[in-house]
């Protein structure tokens, strides 16, 4: 272990979150960043959101996407110190490889707080400080001159300022969180990577077989319960069911399994994330089309976007 | 008589300090490798060891690691690891391999005096840490498949990005994918570094051979994530069939191995490089001239945070030099070197003499690919990060008189049309000089084809 970060301690007093929230997508694409005009139109950065209450500037995952969120955040503040939490579901490399890039962690009046589960301070901390510095990136960590702090989050539920936030873990590899926040204008549930047990407890043809969806979804009443009524669900829907046949146990789901699961929940949005390294902008779009088909097939009043860099979502004050 | 050796490959340091030390009373024996340094120090027990960060064979950081673990040395030896870079990152490194003290080259009186002094003092406690298992021997080189159609030598860019994938569409003329550059020449298919650009290379070599098995050489500069981050999607290292063989220096750390292997580990990737079906060897360079099947390799060590290595191919069809990550020194040691001071001559006389071994390494390449990720306005606040600003790395290849330079490595913040203009800079540089280099921005995607030289 490289760093001895500082034992987590909120700086300054909460700021009750006045009026509605908003987030924006920064990075939308699965596994590795996939430049290139084939994937300009939804992007091509790897896993990252920035949520607003308030004052409040939740970034939900550091990978590449949070390089241009840190220019922008920036720009806006002009100088002046600010506070950010990330929020961190796992360390796989596609949901930290940015945070090195992420510009205000450099600026000594910052404050960045890193948020992961109970038991992951240090896998944070490793995970975190072992991707910089030799031999595989030419800055160390401890050159961060932000006040830079690792915070533990002992119970399903805790606050972000004044913001509650609750955690779940999910079906995929190693360990994974979903995470929902509550804000005025509803809530949000964040879950990047995460399988729907429905296929992979019933390999092969047998899925197609199963007779009703609540034995479809048995595995995931867990998780089913987290994201109810959600206005805003964010979930992994890497592949088109064709795919997810051949990729049974990779801990992603395909977006047909995502809409069913996002009406049984009785979620408000939904945004089809995580999208496949191979998936052009059109296939993309092919599955946006067809989950909305599934939507309308089941009369839901569901909305259904597939998640694309830079598009901004309001959460109105309720 | 206290004892010192010195271990660098650059012949005038080296006599240059001997010369000092010896008016200051040392003995002084010297090793132009880090192999030869491991047993003169062994063999003499030398009060003070001065090793080069980038000595070849065993470099200043490895020696360093291997010695504290070796009962016999004076219990008061000084390892000092000397670097004409100075990075912040490869000064802790050496600290914690255990060196006494880090110099940045040249090393001139005040250096020598510090030198007396800590030697004086003597040095860490040895041996410091238990020795290491015995190494295990590199495996044998796998026989090469064939595959690669006859032609005339080819180059194609799959990745051109420095520092970090830059998806967009303001990067979409030249690529946002980080570096990764085809070499197809003389049957050899050969791969330089395995940024992100390794995916898409992939693929196309899926589509182009349809499984057939394939035999593949990556030649990885250094282990930086922008030249390794790839390696996890090549579709080609899942494919039974095919042979791979990855090469590179072993670099400051636990070895190239662990370097490429524990990216793909828990916590970090859910697939193990021991789950890859493909062939794949992964072998350590030493000597710095070898052959890919015909192709003559030669490499030389940059001016780059840990151990960054540059590639030369001479192929039937002309040279192709890679330079994938420099800061060229002159402008470097002018700045670091406190230009106001009276050592300043020694500094450039240094970085001087650097750069034209660099320029020897590279001369008349029919290609040259170099990191260019500055214009010189930039260039002005980023001294000592590594990399080069365009302005430098044309006048390298015009005093090289290389013929076709691809600017390389663009910065993650610089757009389809900054990068442009800064071709066209480097455009109008060569013809002010009245110079007939060509100079070009590496593009994703772009192919040269080498016209074969007449026999």
């Amino acid at each position: 272990m490289k760093t001895g970060l500082a034992p987590y301690r909120h700086s300054g007093a909460p700021v009750a979150p006045a009026g509605g929230a908003w987030l924006r997508f920064w990075g939308v694409r699965g596994s590795i960043p996939t430049p290139g005009p084939e994937t300009a139109g939804y992007g091509g950065n790897t896993t990252c959101v920035e949520v607003r209450v308030g004052s409040e500037i939740i970034i939900l995952d550091s990978g590449s996407g949070i390089r241009p969120l840190g220019r922008a955040l920036a720009e806006e503040f002009k100088g002046q110190p600010m506070r950010v939490s990330v929020l961190i579901t796992h360390t796989h490399w596609d949901h930290i490889q940015g945070f090195p890039f992420f510009i205000p962690a450099y600026e000594a009046k910052n404050e960045v707080v890193l948020v992961g589960f109970k038991g992951a301070r240090r896998d944070l901390q490793e995970a975190f400080s072992n991707q910089m510095g030799s031999p595989y990136f030419p800055i160390s960590m401890e050159q961060m001159r932000c006040r830079l702090t690792i915070r533990e989050i002992t119970g399903p539920g805790f606050k972000i300022g004044a913001v509650p936030v609750r955690a779940q873990f999910v079906n995929h590899p190693g360990k994974c969180a979903g995470y929902r926040l509550s804000t005025p204008g509803g809530d949000i549930s964040f879950l990047p990577d995460a399988e729907l047990r429905r296929r992979t407890a019933t390999p092969g043809e047998a899925a197609a077989a199963l007779d009703t969806e609540h034995r479809k979804f048995a595995g995931d009443l867990k998780v089913l319960e987290f994201i109810r009524d959600s206005e805003v669900l964010i979930l992994d829907s890497q592949y088109n069911p064709e795919e997810h046949r051949t990729h049974l146990g990779w801990g992603h789901s395909c977006a047909d399994d995502s809409v069913v699961f996002a009406i049984k929940a009785n979620v408000k949005r939904l945004f089809l994330f995580h999208h496949d390294p191979d998936h052009d902008d059109e296939e993309v779009s092919r599955m946006l089309a067809r989950a909305r088909q599934e939507a309308a097939r089941r009369n839901s009043p569901l909305v259904i976007e597939a998640a694309r860099e830079g598009l901004k979502v309001e959460l109105a004050k309720k | 008589m206290k004892t010192a050796l010195l271990i660098d490959e650059d012949r005038v340091a080296r006599e240059s300090l001997a010369h000092r030390l010896r008016q200051a009373g040392l003995a002084v024996i010297q090793a132009d490798d880090g192999e030869k340094g491991r047993e003169l120090a062994l063999t003499h027990k030398p009060e003070l060891i001065v090793c080069d960060q980038l000595a070849p064979r065993c470099n200043g950081l490895q020696l360093c690691r291997f010695l504290r673990t070796q009962p016999g040395l004076n219990s008061r030896a000084v390892f000092v690891v000397a670097t004409s870079g100075g990075y912040g990152v490869d000064r802790q490194g050496a600290m914690e391999a255990g060196a006494d003290e880090y110099l940045v080259k040249p090393i001139l009186e005040a250096d020598v005096a510090r030198l007396l002094e800590i030697s004086h003092d003597g040095g860490n406690p040895w041996p410091a840490s238990p020795a290491p298992p015995a190494g295990k021997k590199a495996p044998p080189t796998a026989p090469a498949a064939a595959g690669i159609p006859a032609g005339p030598p080819s180059v194609r860019f799959w990745g051109v990005r420095g520092s970090l994938p830059t998806p967009g569409p303001s990067t979409v003329r030249y690529g946002g994918n980080t570096a990764c550059v085809e070499v197809r020449a003389d049957g050899q298919l050969i791969i330089l570094d395995a940024g992100t650009g390794l995916r898409g290379l992939g693929l196309s070599l899926a589509a182009e051979f349809k499984g057939a098995p394939l035999g593949m050489t990556l030649l990885i500069s250094h282990t930086h994530w922008d030249h390794i981050q790839g390696l996890p999607f090549f579709d080609a290292a899942y494919n039974p069939a095919n042979h791979l063989r990855i090469l590179g220096y072993e670099g400051t750390q636990a070895g190239l191995r662990a370097a490429l292997t524990s990216q793909m580990e828990s916590p970090y990737f859910p697939v193990g490089f021991q789950q890859l079906p493909g062939h794949i060897t992964i072998e350590e360079l030493k000597d710095s001239s070898f052959f890919i099947g015909p192709v003559e390799v030669k490499t030389m060590f940059l001016n780059h945070p840990g151990v960054c290595v540059g590639y030369r191919l001479n192929t039937s069809g002309g040279a192709i030099a890679y330079l994938p990550d420099n800061e060229p020194y002159q402008r470097y040691k002018f700045h670091t070197g406190q230009p106001e001071s009276a050592d300043s001559a020694e500094f450039l006389r240094y970085a001087r003499r650097m750069d034209a071994r660099l320029a020897e390494f590279i001369h008349g390449a029919d290609v040259l690919i170099s990191d260019s990720q500055y214009d010189l306005n930039e260039y002005q606040t980023r001294v000592g990060w590594g990399h080069g600003c365009v302005d430098d790395v044309v006048a390298l290849a015009v005093q090289a008189e290389v013929k076709r330079l691809f600017l390389f490595h663009h910065d993650p913040s610089h757009d389809d049309e900054k990068i442009t203009r800064m071709a066209e800079w480097g455009r109008a540089f060569v013809a002010a000089l009245h110079e007939s280099l060509q100079v070009e921005a590496a593009r994703e995607g772009l192919q040269i084809v080498l016209e074969p030289l007449p026999q």
